[in-house]
């Protein structure tokens, strides 16, 4: 089964094993790691699930929405920024260390 | 000191999270008649509904534990008792407990109001509230071809709006000449009717109110729902509740949302807040459910304050989303940007020369933008005149020139 690090700020980190179909968000939310706020409930509106992922990682494309909700997160964007909503295990990735932001709200 | 949390919604397990960052250390017990883990209710008439994905959680499991927060579900607020500080309570057989408080938080939420039916347990008609609510729908709904929504709020075009992109015949009933006749601008309004009429939803508007579900004749439907709102104050199912509890159309508070009542709060979608304007209201929004959270908690570890914080709010209608920040009270102005003929604009809404709300379709970065200017000092400057004034933006509004 796929599975998601989150690295905090702090430098420890949280592995957690999700079912496919589970987004980055989802899954810390469901594993009780802290740090994805996750406000609107996955829909692209509330940029409090931001993540950073690590350079050369293959994923899909930032959409639109997603790349206007990007301007909107608390912690800086940076290239790498993204939305833990929008990306799922099993379809975007399998194996996926994020680093999470300062900051979600 | 124990401080008892009635309702694990949006509200409640901000609350008790917060009163945790905040330092507190008592007992936090947390109730809700709802026997499942609390979850989140937006996407219950959204992608969850279409999708089938389990309730989103509002926490994990491991969350209560970890914060030593004591979460009893399938426990139902029966009455108040102010003077001794107990609360009665009963479980899904009905057996009787008690428990007593401290600070007593009343997040109970609000309840769909229904049609009148003289037999309830015959009823056909639903409503949407709650993951076993969304959990029959779907189920209906995949059966059903024609299907009936009564009431053009929020719920109402969203239910519309996936069972229409199924494939399904969809009339929605207005009583009004329009849809969301309390929440939105009528631009924002018609561009949404365009929008869902697109994509297989027909409205008939100048429905004259249904009562009972007999009136219902009229409209056969395979599955119908209704999505008229919330009753008055559904603090309690049965009993007298709480002598002195002061309610109107839910519970009132003050500007540091405490009930009439020595150490009773209450906060979300049941509790009626006065404004910064000391017009009082009754918001149901994730935003003010949570915000109102971390305010009691706030309150309870710190000392009270008013409550004062920027309303906002989304819906999502066959892929359109709408986010409105402020409240529209008073509003007799209107400035768009955007082209709406492009599916992307905001309606700015001003009372007299004030800026009070924004909606936003599909411009999310203009609502976050809209957010924090009404927040700020400089959403004075912002006039009818100044935001008509070409170049203008939302963003630009933000830093001061
Ligand atoms: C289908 C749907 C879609 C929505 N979509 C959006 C949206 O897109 N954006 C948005 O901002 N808002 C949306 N809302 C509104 C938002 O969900 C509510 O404003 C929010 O849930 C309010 O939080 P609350 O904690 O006050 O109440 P709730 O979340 O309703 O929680 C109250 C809890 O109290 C429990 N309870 C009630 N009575 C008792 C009792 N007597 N004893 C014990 N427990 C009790 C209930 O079981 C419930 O779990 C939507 C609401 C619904 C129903
Ligand atoms: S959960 Fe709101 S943007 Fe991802």
């Amino acid at each position: 089964m796929p599975s998601i690090t989150y690295r905090r700020v702090d430098g420890t980190s949280a592995t957690v094993v999700v079912d496919e179909g589970t987004s980055i968000m989802r899954a810390a939310l469901q594993n009780d790691v802290a740090g994805i706020v996750g406000e609107c409930g996955g829909q692209a509106m509330c940029a409090t699930c931001h993540v950073y992922v690590p350079e050369g990682v293959e994923l899909p494309e930032v959409s639109d929405d997603e790349d206007e909700m990007l301007e909107c997160t608390t912690s800086d964007r940076l290239d790498n920024s993204r939305l833990g909503c929008q990306l799922l295990a099993g379809r975007d990735f399998d194996e996926l260390t994020v680093d999470l932001p300062e900051s979600q709200v | 000191m124990r401080v008892v949390i009635v309702g694990a919604g949006h509200a409640g397990v901000q609350a008790a999270e917060t009163l945790r960052d905040e330092g507190f250390d008592g007992e936090i017990v947390l109730l809700d008649r709802d026997a499942r883990l609390p979850y989140q209710r937006p996407p219950l008439s959204k992608d969850g509904l279409a999708s089938g994905d389990e309730p989103l959680p509002l926490r994990g499991a491991v969350f209560y534990e970890r914060l030593g927060i004591e979460l009893r579900l399938g426990a139902e607020l029966r009455g108040i008792d102010p003077g001794a500080r107990v609360i009665e309570l009963a479980d899904a057989q009905g057996e009787r407990s008690h428990i007593t408080y401290d600070e007593l938080v009343l997040a109970v939420g609000a309840r769909a109001r229904r049609l009148r039916c003289g037999d309830a347990q015959a009823s056909r008609v639903h409503v949407l509230r709650t993951a076993d609510d969304a959990e029959i729908l779907r189920d209906r709904l995949a059966d059903a071809e024609r299907v009936v929504v009564v009431g053009s709020g929020f719920i109402g075009l969203e239910f519309a709006a996936v069972a229409a992109t199924k494939g399904k015949r969809v009339t929605l009933l207005s009583r009004g000449s329009r849809v969301l006749g309390r929440s939105a601008s009528a631009t924002t309004a018609d561009w949404l009717t365009a929008h869902l009429r697109a994509a297989g939803v027909e409205f008939v508007f100048g429905v004259e109110a249904l009562a009972d579900e007999r009136d219902l004749a009229d409209w056969p439907a395979d599955l119908t729902v209704v999505g008229i709102g919330v009753d008055d104050c559904p603090v309690f199912a049965d009993a007298a509740g709480a002598a002195g509890l002061a309610t109107d159309r839910g519970v009132i508070v003050d500007a540091s949302l405490r009930t009439s009542l020595p150490g009773i709060w209450a906060i979300g979608d049941i509790a009626r807040f006065p404004d910064a304007r000391g017009e009082f209201q009754r918001i149901e929004s994730v935003q003010n459910a949570t915000e109102q959270g971390r305010h009691v908690a706030r309150a309870i570890v710190h000392g009270a304050s008013d409550y004062d914080e920027v309303p906002w709010f989304w819906s999502i209608q066959a892929g359109a989303k709408l986010q409105i920040a402020g409240l529209a009270d008073g509003a007799d102005a209107e400035v768009v940007l955007g082209d709406p003929a492009a599916g992307k604009f905001s309606v700015l809404r001003f009372a007299g020369e004030r800026l009070v709300c924004v909606e936003s379709v599909n411009k999310p970065a203009d609502h976050v933008a809209a957010r924090k200017l009404l927040a700020s000092a400089g959403a004075a400057s912002v006039t009818p005149a100044a935001a008509a004034e070409p170049g203008f933006t939302l963003k630009s509004a933000l830093v001061p020139a």
